[in-house]
């Protein structure tokens, strides 16, 4: 468990602007941190019902467990504004969904932006009033306040104590990087993404089967026997939040990776102005923490090195450009996207599947902290070269590597490897590397460079 | 001891209650505290008393020390002062608060109270407040006796709300006409505090306690009462409406639930029509449907606002619950009816209605349209949305909107006619050349009968066995954690112990090490017993593999499939105990479980008669021989001599003595060669015995079960004589039977699954091997799919619904089949179910539709006394698939049963009106026909090694 504070000067609130017959809500961010430039946004927007709807099915998602009936309400949407859009990601207590709404440039109108990322209150007051919001209103979004630029810890109104597990943590930033090799595996227009999100099958039991989402005469239909390619979709009731967006939905695209079985996918629906993300876990049951998609270059500490010299080089752009990152840094692109990927996977860059990049995005609680709970990259690094014995065979290495009172038996040939532990029979590559693996690789490229 | 003391410690040991009250009631604070100190230790020790037989069973006496207890607090209560008795607490870890509290709140608790009239009463009365709302009663009946002030603080405003009517003592109503200042003052305050109506809402449900709960409310009936336009009324209606248009989550059916029970007239709701409006446009679809209901209300006498209705209620008409759109769409109707003007906007508005799933919405809104179609808005909404458009709601299309029909179903037909006559021109299949008949007269083709003992194609991938000792380890330690895809995961396991199992090399500790390690955890965590489930009976064979002495479990009789694997494995076991090594016959060859006869016939060389030492192993290799390849292996076995050569000659075809070989082996070759057999495989082709069927935990058992005493005092409740604990007992011994290995057990006779559908068990885990094109599918699997589809998981029901598509869609399912499975009532839940399944089947494909539509009329008489529900969605599919294909029924018994559905006025009626009214005809569609003529010549090119189509 991880101690966050979550301190704020006053409560957020929706007023009545005294200047027309609009609204305006204001969000008010954490207190502190270093990465908020107040106040980082202000401006209207073109659909206020959309926003709303947007704003609260995020928040939905923040309070929301589906899965364990544990305490939900675990933390406040976090915000983050650039490039004249604003993102709203959450995270489900369960860490086994993350939303994000991309209120987008055409969504909004004279804005003033900053950039930077906070969490906002966003309490059941605020909730209630936008609940209310129609069109018919005109609405102004202000995170931020001008008349508080300079705010301590002592003059905060209230403090929201929570304990967050270290799996949601880790989740969280892992979730970014479950997009990564996503590909759109169908898109659906008004009528059809209407049709099927009216059709989500009612939450199963914990080990329930997963669904696969398949083309049937017109659109998709949630299905149990398996389609080469499809979108696997494992507890589909996990996109009850999309539901109430569906009216205004233009279009749904779903995202998927290339491979068999079950493996996250992404849900996008899009919104005149806006866009809104379900990313799901692979398994109700499951987060996304332990995905380990990023495990061995986390494991590596160059990687991890360079990885935070290239975060003061990134800008708060919608699109992180890797090229102009690989000049400035003065390494290969291929290596820039492979220090992003360890970026993101310590919460410090998002993904963006439409826009196929990273965008900036500093977890005020993450930061520092995912790399070092990564628990298999740190007893990975624990092990000594005494615990490793390397035996060449045909084409790679065998090696054993000591634990506890046995040798598990790691086989590399290039880039597969198998071990003999259970994580490894369990679950093969599906989620990333055990940590023998790691240390067998460790030991191998240390090998490589020093033989002696 | 002076003569009242000795008369009142009497009456608390005697639990006489009134005579405390009598015996207080004239007495003065100094007599009253002078009795204290008894009082005192008379209530220690009755309670003491108390807490020593609170056991179970309780003592017969219990009821009497119970009173004594409750008299005793009764007496202290009359003469204690609040400083002496037991301070309030929050954890009253020893409950002498509670038995306090239980004193007060009693009827001669009161009465002593009203006699004492102490002055520190109102300081107990908030004592019992804070107490908790339970306490709420006792300080009511103070106030209404006029002893203390109507207190305002927040603990007694929400009791006012939480506890009201909790005992059902006093009727609400009595209690509002004994104390008006409950309505006047007490709620109006209590809305005045945070969440103040949130605890009026939620303490209206009162839920009683026991075997048939059953649901009161408190407050609403009351406030229902209140006359129109009550300050009270008009502020919660305003409020209520207010508080659903918010983010209530959960809570928001209980807001609408206790907004209903308020029973608002229309011009209440008229008066808030505005805050409706908006709730119709809310994120939850409770809210919205709600507010769609008292707006229809509000419409009929108080007519709304045309533009507002308009501009507000489109995203209500694509509701998932059909009722809800409809009525969202009628009020559009209506105002576009009154303003007509407003027919451009509507139709933008009724998009979501005119591409609802529901086609029934889709109808509604196209006939609010029609009689605007002139307007070019509506030509435009209307010509959007044709592509979306049902069958039903496509013919409601005014003739002017041009909407591209497709003719296609006559092209796709010629095209699977030129592909079917060019395939039969170069390779025979007599189902395609059915098919082709079939298509060319316009009737249903055959259904495809798979034999996949006699007609089996080999797997798409090879079985390898394990070839050295590391593959080794890493396969079985995939067994032991049921890591696998495939039951061949298993069989190479096995097949490499016994091949392998005295190959040791010198570090072997070291390679077997996490194999043993996961082993002994498996021992020391689940203390398995052999025969619990096949991954743990592995770690018994990894064990004797460690250690080869070890003693080898003894033999049981091999009479169902877990039987059957648990020989297997001790035959292995047996090996490794005497060092013999083998390949093992069985080993399936390919992933679909076979033994090709040609690959057996060279294990049985390599081998020879030693492998008849392993007698299941050499039945379930006859068990597991391909259709294919027996001529090799007749060619190849032709000079060999021995008993096993000859066994495999014999089920190859051959002719041979075999009276040596073993019993087993003997009857599994008869079985092989007699096959179809109607019995279970297992059993050689006799008929198994019925399997239990699902019992639920009999929870009236031990109300039925023997007692015995026992010496400690305690007792012993013996259930296993009652006849529900007993099937109880059988059904989970077969539960634990059937889960030792279903999929494997399976896997031993890959050309024989039937008997698996003879179990309910075994037909939940093994469903989703049907949909493989070339399973059989006999009556009895069909059945069980048919179970499958109305079964309570939705998960099932999705699997069962896709193996029917997929059988119809490679011809193993036609209407014949569906027809007679069909014919089976279902009760209601299952009926619904069932009806919804088969609108997904039918939305699959013109050839699904039809066979859906030929099944229903054939079933007519069967469904037709269905729930109106389900019957609704059954006719509505018909409707649809006749207009799709335009035919109708000519069937004399299917008209004879729907006609009586077609009176009166619902909206069965309507619908069979309609199913009737399609031109009678049998005419198979051509579209049908193409799909299913292309499903066979994808079929035949597969079995012929041609390319995919599909």
């Amino acid at each position: 468990m991880t101690d966050v504070v979550m301190a704020y000067d006053r409560s957020s609130r929706l007023v009545a602007d005294s200047s027309n017959s609009g609204h305006i809500l204001e969000l008010v961010p954490a207190a502190g941190g270093d990465a908020i430039d107040r106040p980082f946004f202000a401006g209207w927007v073109t659909r206020p019902k959309i926003v709303a709807q947007l704003l609260l099915a995020v928040a939905a998602v923040a309070r929301s467990t589906y899965f364990r009936p544990i305490t939900s309400q675990l933390l406040d949407p976090i915000l983050t504004s650039g490039d004249g859009r604003l993102r709203i990601e959450s995270f489900s207590s369960c860490c086994g969904v993350y939303a994000r709404a991309d209120v987008l440039p055409d969504g909004l109108e004279n804005v003033t932006v900053g950039s930077g990322t906070t969490n906002v209150d966003f309490n059941q007051d605020v909730r209630d009033a936008l609940s209310r919001i129609d069109d018919r209103v005109e609405l102004r979004l202000s995170i931020g306040d001008e008349g508080l630029h300079v705010v301590t810890r002592g003059s905060t109104a209230f403090e929201r104590r929570v304990k967050l597990p270290t799996r949601w943590i880790k989740g969280l930033g892992e979730a970014a990087l479950a997009q990564l090799g996503m590909r759109p595996v169908a898109t659906l227009d008004a009528p059809n993404a209407r049709r099927l999100l009216a059709e989500l099958p009612p939450a199963g039991g914990a080990s329930a089967p997963p669904y696969t989402l398949a083309r049937r005469e017109r659109g998709l239909r949630f299905q149990q026997s398996a389609v080469a390619a499809a979108a696997v979709v494992a507890g589909p009731y996990r996109l009850r939040e999309l539901v109430p967006l569906a009216a205004y939905a233009t279009s749904l695209t779903v995202w998927a990776r290339p491979e068999h079985g079950v493996r996250p996918c992404a849900f996008q629906v899009d919104l005149p102005g806006a866009r809104m993300w379900l990313v799901l876990s692979p398994d109700v049951a499951r987060g996304f923490s332990g995905e380990g998609a990023a495990l061995e270059a986390m494991s590596d500490p160059s990687a991890v090195d360079r990885a935070a010299q290239l975060r003061p080089l990134l800008d708060w752009s919608a699109k992180l450009d890797e090229t102009s990152l690989a000049q400035r840094a003065g390494v290969p692109v291929a290596r820039v996207r492979a220090l992003l990927a360890v970026l993101g996977g310590q919460g410090l860059v998002g993904r963006d599947l439409a826009g196929d990049a990273w965008f900036r995005r500093d977890l005020p609680f993450v930061a520092d902290r995912v790399a070092k709970l990564q628990p298999r990259v740190r007893k990975a690094a624990q092990m000594g070269d005494a615990d490793l014995v390397v035996k060449p065979i045909d084409g790679g290495h065998e090696v054993f590597v000591r634990s506890g009172e046995i040798a598990h038996r790691v086989v590399v040939h290039g880039e597969a490897a198998r071990c003999t532990c259970q994580w490894s029979v369990r679950h093969s590559a599906s989620r990333g590397p055990c940590r023998h693996i790691l240390a067998a690789r460790q030991f191998l490229a240390r090998q490589a460079q020093d033989p002696a | 001891m002076t003569t009242r003391e000795e008369q009142l410690v009497r009456f608390i040991d005697n639990a006489d209650e009134p005579g405390i009250v009598a015996l207080l009631a004239p007495l003065g604070e100094h007599e009253r505290a002078a009795l204290l100190p008894r009082v005192t230790e008379r209530v220690r020790e009755h309670k003491r008393r108390k807490d020593e037989n609170n056991r179970f069973p309780p003592p017969p006496d219990a009821p009497l020390i119970r009173a004594r207890a409750h008299a005793a607090f009764l007496a202290w209560l009359g003469v204690a002062d609040l400083g002496t008795l037991p301070p309030p607490a929050k954890h009253d870890s020893d409950n002498m608060r509670w038995f306090l509290h239980r004193a007060c709140a009693s009827a001669h608790g009161h009465q002593v109270l009203l006699d004492r009239r102490p002055v520190w009463l109102v300081e107990l009365a908030n004592q019992h407040l804070e107490y908790g709302y339970w306490m709420w009663d006792p300080v009511w009946r103070l106030i209404i006796a006029g002893v203390i002030d109507r207190p305002a603080t927040p603990d007694y405003l929400r009791g006012v709300a939480e506890h009201v009517g909790r005992s059902g003592d006093v009727p609400v109503d009595e209690m509002v006409r004994r104390d008006p200042a409950l309505i006047e003052q007490d709620l109006p305050a209590l809305l005045d505090l945070p969440r103040g109506l949130d605890t009026l809402v939620h303490g209206d449900v009162r839920t009683s306690i026991g075997p048939d709960p059953k649901i009161t409310r408190t407050w609403s009936p009351v406030l229902a009462a209140l006359p129109p336009g009550h300050p009270l009324r008009e502020r919660l209606l305003t409020e209520l409406l207010e508080s659903l248009g918010g983010d209530l989550g959960r809570d928001a059916s209980t807001y609408h639930s206790f907004m209903t029970e308020l029973r608002p007239s229309p011009s209440e709701y008229s008066a808030r029509q505005y805050a409706l409006l908006r709730l119709a446009g809310h994120r939850q679809s409770a809210v919205v449907s709600f507010a769609i209901l008292a707006l229809s209300k509000v419409d009929k006498r108080h007519p709304l606002s045309p533009s507002d209705v308009v501009a507000l209620l489109g995203p209500a008409t694509g509701a998932t619950s059909a009722g809800t759109a409809r009525a969202a769409v009628r009020l559009i109707a209506a105002a576009v009816k009154r303003q007509p003007s407003l027919a451009g906007a509507a139709a933008a508005t009724l998009g979501p209605a005119l591409t609802h799933r529901r086609p029934e919405i889709q109808l509604e809104a196209i006939n609010v349209l029609v009689p605007y179609a002139a307007q070019q808005q509506v030509i435009d909404a209307l010509v959007e949305a044709a592509p979306e458009l049902s069958p039903t709601a496509t013919a409601a299309l005014p003739g002017h909107v041009s909407v591209q029909t497709s003719n296609s179903h006559t092209g796709a037909l010629a095209t699977a006619l030129a592909e079917a006559e060019a395939f039969l021109e170069q390779q025979s299949d007599p189902y395609l050349a059915a098919a082709l008949a079939a298509a060319r007269s316009r009737t249903e083709a055959a259904a495809i009968d798979c034999h996949p003992w006699r007609d089996a194609l080999p797997g798409s991938g090879p079985v390898t066995p394990v070839a050295i000792i590391d593959e080794l380890i890493e396969t079985v330690l995939r067994v032991v954690d049921r890591s696998f895809r495939f039951t061949s995961t298993i069989e190479r396991s096995l097949d490499g112990l016994a091949a392998l199992h005295n190959e040791k090399p010198k570090d072997f500790g070291l390679r077997v090490g996490p194999l043993v390690a996961r082993v002994n955890k498996v021992f020391s965590t689940d203390q398995p017993t052999w025969g619990d489930h096949f991954s743990t009976d592995f770690c018994f064979l990894v064990a004797q593999w460690i250690e080869p002495h070890r003693q080898v479990a003894h033999p049981e009789n091999v009479d169902s499939p877990r039987t059957w694997l648990m020989a297997r494995l001790r035959e292995v076991a047996l090996m490794i105990q005497t060092g013999v090594r083998a390949r093992l016959l069985a080993l399936p060859t390919d992933d679909s479980d076979w033994v090709d006869p040609a690959v057996l016939a060279e294990r049985a060389v390599s081998v020879g008669d030693e492998a008849l030492n392993r007698p299941h192993d050499v039945a379930i290799a006859i068990a597991r021989l391909a259709p294919w390849g027996r001529a090799e292996a007749l060619k190849r076995l032709h000079d060999v001599p021995g008993t096993l050569a000859a066994v495999i000659r014999v089920a190859c075809g051959g002719d041979d003595p075999i009276d040596e070989a073993p019993d087993v082996v003997r009857r599994m070759v008869a079985w092989h060669l007699t096959r179809p057999a109607d019995g279970a495989p297992y059993l050689f082709g006799d008929v198994a015995p019925p399997t239990p069927t699902k019992a639920e935990f009999p929870l009236n058992a031990y109300a039925q079960a023997t007692i015995t005493q026992l010496p400690d005092g305690g007792i012993f409740m013996d259930p296993s004589g009652v006849p529900e604990w007993q099937a109880y007992e059988q059904w989970i011994d077969h539960q634990r039977h059937t889960s030792y290995g279903a999929a494997w057990g399976m896997s031993q006779w890959p050309g024989d699954a039937d008997w698996v559908w003879t179990d309910q068990l075994l037909s939940r885990h093994n469903v989703r091997s049907l949909l493989d094109p070339d399973a059989s599918l006999p009556p009895v699997a069909l059945g069980r799919v048919i179970e499958l589809i109305c079964d309570d998981t939705a998960e099932m029901r999705t699997l069962a619904t896709d193996v029917m598509i997929q059988a119809i869609s490679d011809g193993r399912l036609t209407s014949p089949q569906l027809t007679a499975a069909l014919a089976t009532p279902t009760d209601s839940v299952a009926s619904g179910r069932l009806a919804t399944a088969l609108v997904a089947v039918a939305a699959a494909s013109p050839l699904h539709r039809a066979v859906v539509a030929r099944g229903l009329i054939a079933t007519a008489p069967a469904w037709s006394g269905m729930q109106a529900r389900p019957l609704c969605t059954i006719l509505e599919l018909l409707d649809e698939i006749f207009t799709a294909d335009r035919v109708g029924t000519a069937s004399i018994v299917a008209r004879e049963a729907i006609g009586p559905l077609a009176k009166g006025r619902s909206k069965t009626a309507t619908l069979a009106t309609r199913v009737l009214a399609h031109e009678p005809t049998e005419r198979w569609p051509a579209d049908a026909s193409a799909v299913a003529l292309t499903a066979r010549v994808i079929r035949a090119k597969r079995r012929t090694g041609g390319p995919r189509t599909a």
